[in-house]
Formats: C-alpha cells, sequence, structure tokens
C-alpha cells in the first residue's frame, strides 16, 4: 500500500484551527472587505475569461449572485434551484423541475421560462423549453451525467434584464462592477435567508503582497493567501482557512523530452522528488503530496493504486549520462513564486542525484526549457470530469492528454488517468488547496472557505456590530 | 421515462446555535482530505469486490490482502469471501499482494484494489453510487456517556447491578443496596471473613450471575446469593473475570499476572481477541493469541474496552486521563486503529479520582469508582458510549 499521507496538511490546518473565532451571536449589517488577484470586468457567466486566474476567480464571485440549477457539495450531487430531475429512457432529454418561490433580485419570482433562456444562452446548441414548473433540456448528444455538468458557475441561471442587466437569484444582488472594484449588496428576500453582511466589496487586480499587508493592516476582511505566506499569517494570530487541494502542481516535459528513448531519464529526474519535503517545508504544510493527476478525494482509487512506480536508473546510470541529459532547465511562471519556491526545492533535490537543474523564469525571450512547473486546476466534480478537465488544460500546454468521456465508469477514468502519467511526461507533484486568510473582524459558525473551493460570505457576520 | 434520480428537496435554515461549537475541528475536518474511512458504509461492496479480486487472482492461488488498518472489519470480510472462492490467505511465497482500499469520491463510493504477483500488475476498481443516507452513517458521533450509581462515605472497590438491587463491594464487605422511592440505600451488609491483610492499593471485582455473585479479592474469593442475601469467603486466588486470562491478585499485591508472565493492572477487551491492557508504569500494551506490543499513546492507569460500540469496525477504548483541576481527573475516549490509539473530542471530568476502571467482560459498558477527597466519597459510575450519526 502506497501511504500518501497529507499529514502536513492536517497539522498544518488544525494550527490555523487554533486561531478560529470562537461562537458568538451573528450579528446583521457591515461591508465584508474582500481582495482576489485577477482582474475581473463581469460577472458574467457566459462571458469567456481572459486567462485561468480569471476563471478561477469568477468561479469564487459568481456563486455569490448566481445559483445553477444543482450544485456539488462536499457529500456529493445537490439540488439548488431545480428540485429534482429526470432523465427521459433515451438519454438526451432530461427534465428539471424548477424550484418555486425563488425570489430574484428585481424582486420577481423565478419562472420555468427564465431558466430555459438562461441554459439556450449558455448552451445554444441544446434544446430548453419550459414545461410547467420544470424545464426540458434536449442536448442532442446523450449526456449521462447532466446534472453534474451544469452544477459549475457557467450554467449558473442569469436572467437578462433591461439594459443588459444580470439578474440572478443569489445571497447578493450586484451594485456595480468596474475592472477594479466590485460591489455586491444583500439579498433582502435570499431564499435561502438573508446574508448577515449588507453588502460584500470585492477589490480586485490586487497583488498576493498587497492583500496580506491590507489584512494585517485590517483594511481587507478575506483575501487569498499563497502556500509560502500561510506561516506568517497564522504567527500574526490570523486565520488560514482551506478547502480541500484543489489544484494540482505538476512537472511537464517539452517534446524534445518526452520521447519513449528519455522514458528511464524522465523516471530517473522524477524519482529524485522529495513531495513530502515540499509539502511540508515549501508549501509550509498547506498541499498534499501528489502521485497522481487527480486528488484521493476526488477520484476515491489514488491512495490504493500506484499510478506509476516503474524503475528508475541507477544514481551511476545518471553520472554516465552525457553532460546536455545531465542538465534540465525547469521553467516557471515569473509572476508565481509558489512555483518558483517548489522548482528550487525540485533542483535541491535532482543535484543530489547528479542532475544540474537551472530554474528558469522568464519575463521575456528565454532558451527552450526542458520541462515545465505548471499549476492545473482540478474541479471538484466527478472524477472523469475533473481528470478530462485536467487533461484539457495540460493539453493547452503542449502535452496531449487523452480525456475519459462524460459520465465514464471509474475505471475508464482510471485508465485514462494512468496513461496520463506513466509515460511520466507529466509528474505530479503536489496537490494545493485554495487558502484564505481572514481578519480578525470576521465571525462565522463556519469556515469562509467552501470545502469544495470558493467562499460561503452569505454566512459571515462582522464582529464589533455595524461599522 | 426512467427515473434516474430524485433529488431530495431543500436545504435546511441556518440554526447557528445548533452547530457544533468547534468550529475548529470543522475546519480542520473540511480542509483535509478525507483519510481511509471506516469500513462500515462499504461492507455491501465486498461482495462484488472480493468476485473481482477473485477473478484477478486466478483460481485456487493465493493472496495476501491488506487493507488500511481502519478497514479491518472489510478486510476481514474480503478475505472470507475469497476464501469462499478458495482463494487462500497466505503472506509470501507466490501468493498475489493485494493492496486495497475502499473510500468515496463526490459521485461514488469506491473500493479499489492493485494486485501484484511478481511483475504481474492488475488493477480492480468497484464502484457503487454514493447514498446520503450511507455517507451520513460514515462518522458515528461518539461520547461518553456516565450514570450515577451509587455513593457513600466509605471506599468502594466495585458496584454491580444485580436485577434492582445494586451489590457493593468494600474492602471490609459486600451491601445489598435498594434504589426505589425513598432513594438509594444500602438493606443489607455481609462481612468479608478473611484471615487476609489487604494490600495498601486494595483491588476488588464483582460477577453476577443471575441471582448469585461471587467477589474478588486479593488472595480471596467470596460466593453468595442476592435472595437470600449471604456471602461466604474462602482465602483462594481464582481468575478474576478480566476476559483476558489471569490468576487472580496475588496477596499482598496489586496487579495480575498472565500465564506466561505477563503482568498488567488493567485489561480492555477489543473483539477479535485482542485487549489493550495497563501494564507496568501505566504502559499501554496490546495483547493477542500472538503475542504482545506496545501501543503507542501516553501512559494510562485504566482503561475500558468497548469493541462492537456504534457499529464501528474499531474498538472504542476509555482510558483516564488528568482533569484540569486538583484532586480530578477525567475520562478520555479513543478509537483504536490498527495499533495506535486515536483521540476522539469525547472526554468527561470526573468528581475525583478515578481508582478503578472494571470493563464488563464483553465489553460494551463499565464501572468507574471515583474518590471524591473534597466532599469525602466514593461514587460509582455506569460508564458507556452513546452513538448519534
Amino acid at each position: 500500500m502506497k501511504p500518501f499521507t497529507s499529514l502536513c496538511l492536517a497539522l498544518a490546518s488544525l494550527a490555523a484551527a487554533d486561531a478560529v473565532l470562537s461562537a458568538a451571536r451573528p450579528q446583521y449589517g457591515g461591508t465584508l472587505r474582500v481582495e482576489v488577484e485577477a482582474t475581473l470586468a463581469t460577472l458574467d457567466p457566459a462571458a469567456a475569461a481572459a486567462n485561468d486566474a480569471q476563471d478561477a476567480a469568477r468561479a469564487r464571485v459568481s456563486p455569490l449572485v448566481f445559483e445553477p440549477l444543482t450544485s456539488i457539495e462536499a457529500d456529493g450531487l445537490r439540488p439548488l434551484l431545480a428540485t429534482s430531475w429526470q432523465i427521459e429512457a433515451r438519454g438526451g432529454r432530461w427534465r428539471f423541475r424548477v424550484r418555486g418561490g425563488v425570489v430574484l433580485h428585481d424582486g420577481s419570482t423565478l419562472q420555468p421560462w427564465q431558466v430555459a433562456a438562461s441554459i439556450r444562452a449558455i448552451e445554444p446548441a441544446w434544446k430548453a423549453a419550459a414545461e410547467g414548473d420544470a424545464v426540458a433540456i434536449d442536448t442532442g448528444e446523450p449526456i449521462p451525467d447532466l446534472p453534474w455538468a451544469i452544477a459549475d458557475a457557467r450554467h449558473a441561471i442569469v436572467v437578462r434584464g433591461a439594459g443588459g442587466a444580470l439578474v440572478g437569484s443569489g445571497p447578493f444582488r450586484i451594485e456595480h462592477v468596474d475592472p477594479s472594484r466590485i460591489l455586491l449588496k444583500a439579498h433582502d428576500s435570499y431564499w435561502r435567508a438573508r446574508p448577515f453582511v449588507d453588502g460584500v466589496q470585492i477589490e480586485s487586480a490586487r497583488r498576493p503582497e498587497a492583500q496580506l499587508v491590507d489584512l494585517e493592516g485590517g483594511r481587507a476582511d478575506v483575501v487569498g493567501v499563497r502556500a509560502i505566506d500561510a506561516r506568517r499569517l497564522m504567527r500574526r494570530g490570523l486565520r488560514v482557512e482551506a478547502s480541500r487541494p484543489l489544484e494540482l502542481v505538476a512537472l511537464v516535459f517539452e517534446p524534445h523530452r518526452a520521447t519513449d528513448a528519455a522514458l528511464a531519464w524522465r523516471r530517473t529526474l522524477a524519482a529524485t522528488i522529495h513531495r513530502d519535503a515540499i509539502c511540508s517545508v515549501v508549501l509550509q504544510g498547506q498541499a498534499a503530496p501528489a502521485r497522481s493527476a487527480l486528488p484521493p478525494w476526488l477520484s476515491g482509487y489514488a491512495r490504493a493504486i500506484a499510478l506509476n512506480d516503474a524503475p528508475a536508473m541507477s544514481p551511476t546510470a545518471v553520472g554516465a549520462l552525457p553532460l546536455d541529459q545531465r542538465t534540465v532547465t525547469i521553467r516557471v511562471d515569473p509572476a508565481d513564486l509558489v512555483t518558483q519556491a517548489i522548482a528550487e526545492r525540485l533542483a535541491v533535490d535532482a543535484r543530489e542525484a547528479g542532475f544540474t537543474v537551472k530554474v528558469q523564469a522568464p519575463v521575456g525571450l528565454a532558451p527552450r526549457p526542458d520541462a515545465r512547473l505548471v499549476r492545473v486546476a482540478a474541479p471538484a466534480t466527478t472524477a472523469d470530469r475533473a481528470l478530462a478537465s485536467i487533461a484539457e488544460r495540460l493539453s493547452a500546454r503542449g502535452e496531449p492528454a487523452a480525456a475519459p468521456p462524460p459520465g465514464a465508469a471509474l475505471d475508464a477514468t482510471y485508465r485514462a488517468e494512468q496513461a496520463l502519467v506513466e509515460r511520466v511526461v507529466v509528474v505530479p507533484i503536489v496537490h494545493v488547496p485554495q487558502l484564505y486568510g481572514v481578519g480578525e473582524r470576521v465571525g462565522a459558525a463556519a469556515p469562509v472557505a467552501r470545502p469544495l473551493g470558493g467562499w460561503d460570505l452569505a454566512n459571515v457576520w462582522l464582529l464589533g456590530g455595524r461599522p | 421515462m426512467r427515473v434516474l434520480s430524485f433529488a431530495a428537496v431543500g436545504f435546511h435554515g441556518r440554526e447557528w446555535w445548533t452547530r457544533p461549537a468547534s468550529a475548529a475541528l470543522a475546519l480542520a475536518t473540511l480542509s483535509v482530505p478525507a483519510p481511509a474511512q471506516p469500513s462500515a458504509p462499504f461492507l455491501d461492496l465486498a461482495p462484488d469486490f472480493a468476485s473481482s479480486i477473485a477473478a484477478a487472482v486466478g483460481p485456487n492461488a493465493a493472496a495476501f490482502v491488506a487493507f488500511p488498518p481502519e478497514q479491518q472489519r472489510l478486510q476481514a470480510e474480503v478475505v472470507r469471501l475469497l476464501a469462499a472462492r478458495g482463494i487462500r490467505s497466505v503472506e509470501g511465497g507466490d501468493a498475489a499482494r493485494v493492496s486495497a482500499e475502499c473510500s468515496t469520491n463526490l459521485r461514488e463510493r469506491v473500493c479499489a484494489a492493485e494486485i501484484r504477483r511478481g511483475d504481474d500488475r492488475r488493477v480492480v476498481i468497484t464502484t457503487r453510487a454514493r447514498d446520503r443516507a450511507q455517507d451520513g452513517g460514515e462518522e458515528p458521533i461518539v461520547a461518553i456517556e456516565l450514570r450515577p450509581l451509587y455513593a457513600q462515605r466509605r471506599a468502594m472497590l466495585d458496584v454491580a447491578e444485580a436485577g434492582d438491587r445494586l451489590l457493593v463491594l468494600a474492602p471490609e464487605s459486600v451491601s445489598l443496596v435498594a434504589n426505589d422511592a425513598a432513594g438509594a440505600r444500602s438493606i443489607a451488609s455481609r462481612p468479608i471473613e478473611t484471615s487476609r491483610v489487604w494490600p495498601r492499593d486494595v483491588r476488588g471485582r464483582l460477577r453476577v450471575a443471575g441471582a448469585s455473585f461471587e467477589a474478588f479479592l486479593p488472595g480471596v474469593t467470596c460466593r453468595g446469593t442476592v435472595a437470600p442475601f449471604a456471602l461466604a469467603c474462602a482465602d483462594e486466588s481464582e481468575p478474576w473475570p478480566l476476559g483476558l486470562a489471569n490468576s487472580g491478585i496475588a496477596p499482598s499485591r496489586n496487579a495480575f499476572a498472565t500465564p506466561d508472565g505477563f503482568t498488567f493492572y488493567e485489561a480492555a477487551a477489543l473483539g477479535g481477541g485482542q485487549w489493550l491492557a495497563v501494564g507496568e508504569h501505566g504502559a499501554l500494551t496490546l495483547v493477542d493469541a500472538r503475542g504482545r506490543s506496545a501501543a503507542p499513546a501516553d501512559a494510562a492507569d485504566h482503561v475500558a474496552g468497548f469493541p462492537d460500540s456504534c457499529a464501528g469496525d474499531a474498538p472504542y477504548v476509555v482510558a483516564d486521563a488528568r482533569a484540569g483541576e486538583p484532586n480530578a481527573d477525567a475520562l478520555r475516549l479513543f478509537r483504536v486503529v490498527g495499533a495506535r490509539l486515536v483521540a476522539l473530542p469525547s472526554s468527561s471530568t470526573l468528581p475525583g479520582t478515578l481508582t478503578a476502571l472494571w470493563s464488563a467482560p464483553a465489553g460494551g459498558a463499565a464501572t468507574a469508582i471515583v474518590h471524591d477527597v473534597n466532599a469525602g466519597r466514593y461514587e460509582a459510575f455506569h460508564v458507556s458510549l452513546s452513538c448519534a450519526r
């Protein structure tokens, strides 16, 4: 049995938990101040994101305003704006019963035809129409796990009002959006009860360093935190909250190093990686060692099965390699200090095995690297969809990867993952969670960070009364 | 039209004050990847899983099956099912090595195994859709429950229920206690007649079987009946009813010894022929038919076992711990996982110093005797576990 320990993550989380505020009577009022690194010019779920960071930031903010028919929670798929769903025997047509009495941000009540229009806007190829208190969706090509597919933020129900106003049903309504600031106001008639705070102010395009300083200085209440900064916040008595691991950090070899002839060489380099040390030392306990693309909680099988443990070259064989094969250049995103820190540690480990590793963080043109250290989101959904998402993002980075078909059986997902990692072109290193720093005036009986990503800001209140 | 899924309606209201006060624990629980889960929610997968393993291993083969320590019950079930298919459970040799674990992802419950024999490697995966009710049953909320039995000024060694009466063992007597509308009161007492001089740390144990009972003391065994209330004692050492084999406490001593010479003070049944014993200097030791091994945990003076409580697959143990105030002990709850004691959040502060913690021989309950120095009395409590899901 391969030990897959996340002890360091557990320990760090417990340490962070020490600082959790004791329960207090919730208070209404005040404006919660949140900061994000990405620029958010719109919250429209249908709008294409400019990059992964913007996509991730919107996935956090959008659910505060818009809600999909279904929701994926830690215990599986749950109803949200739909109360139930059925599929016709032939598999291409679904019927979702729309929850009654949901008051939209404009004061009207959500109608099935509005749901159908929203679905059509985001999926033009589908046929969606109201049928009584339900909406029928014909996807054409059968999607056997449609309720899972439409649980993401992109499929949230948006009612497009006059002048292009975006009307949702979530706990907050949009008051103002510009590229540097988003103002949300509490939705008094929210069907799951009004949020405690009156509003949320989201400052976007804030660099991580600035977010830290703002949190420490009391100018922000919830900020994004890099793993390399977690200890600093905890030492100052501030809370650091974590989701489940939702991102894969992996080493991806470039095509000239991805040949079959170089397989033993790649295995040898991969075998030098000390994942536990990266997790506990570099990432300050805020990560879990990764020997698979999917985190074990997403696959369900990763702890029992080794995806790749083929033998590596011996150290003497490494020493006998030509110089150009003993020298490895790893490229990292110059703006990403976390992957830079991991790469530096990889260099130390590889050096002990006889390799010379150069870490390259170019801001302009640079020599061709041998590998890149990349971060890839592992979305909280079914194992096959999560792996398909990872494969798609890796493909976009140049590593062609086969994805399991939607709704695939788990053994098919396993085989696809095995195919992804067995050539050692993609080397999983760590799985990292979303981390948030939470300020002293934030009270909550539950964590601000949702286990599957994002924030639970409707459940937050501000201590000290109305500011 | 075929109904594939019909989801339950609704979210509950946000009742803050009913949520666990320990946000810290909640955070820790939510933040970390789920560890290996108990076996119980996966037992229904065992037949299909064993069948898949059997097909991969081949007919009449030998296999060594290993699950994580938390899933021993599941391992036993899979081994049993494999044996029924003619697959022997053997370690080493040409036996296939089966590393298995059951877990969940967001959609399914998953049992996965990697089967190796030499260079041959196979993988089997068995899944079943998640069910919210079964999810809810994964982790019982277990708490120590104390029920006061009796209190008196004089020293007590043990208390046992005998029908609607209580038997109270003291160093000098056995008393019969009635507990009715008038309150608990001693209605009869019989002296323990012996030539022995009790050790300074005198210990005693009662065993009730219908209308008769036995009292065990160091070098003395008494036998009696409840109705009529009678008692006869003899200066003889008998094995005490601890479950773990022993020859009783020798006169002028306070410890037991197993037939192979292991000295222990208390023993908690863990089920499956395994025991957790308090050895010398409070060292906790796991004892089974194969021998003894240290249980990595803090030292303790008292342990009681609850092997089959809460439908879990790992037994629970209650041990003593120092409470925050002087002259007071606490009971602390642990789960036994493999050879480790994993502390659980439940603990109960006692009103004094714990002087005895006697497990029921079959486990599932215990009797705690507490000396409240400040109030100048001894109190007896029935100790059990409450389980919620």
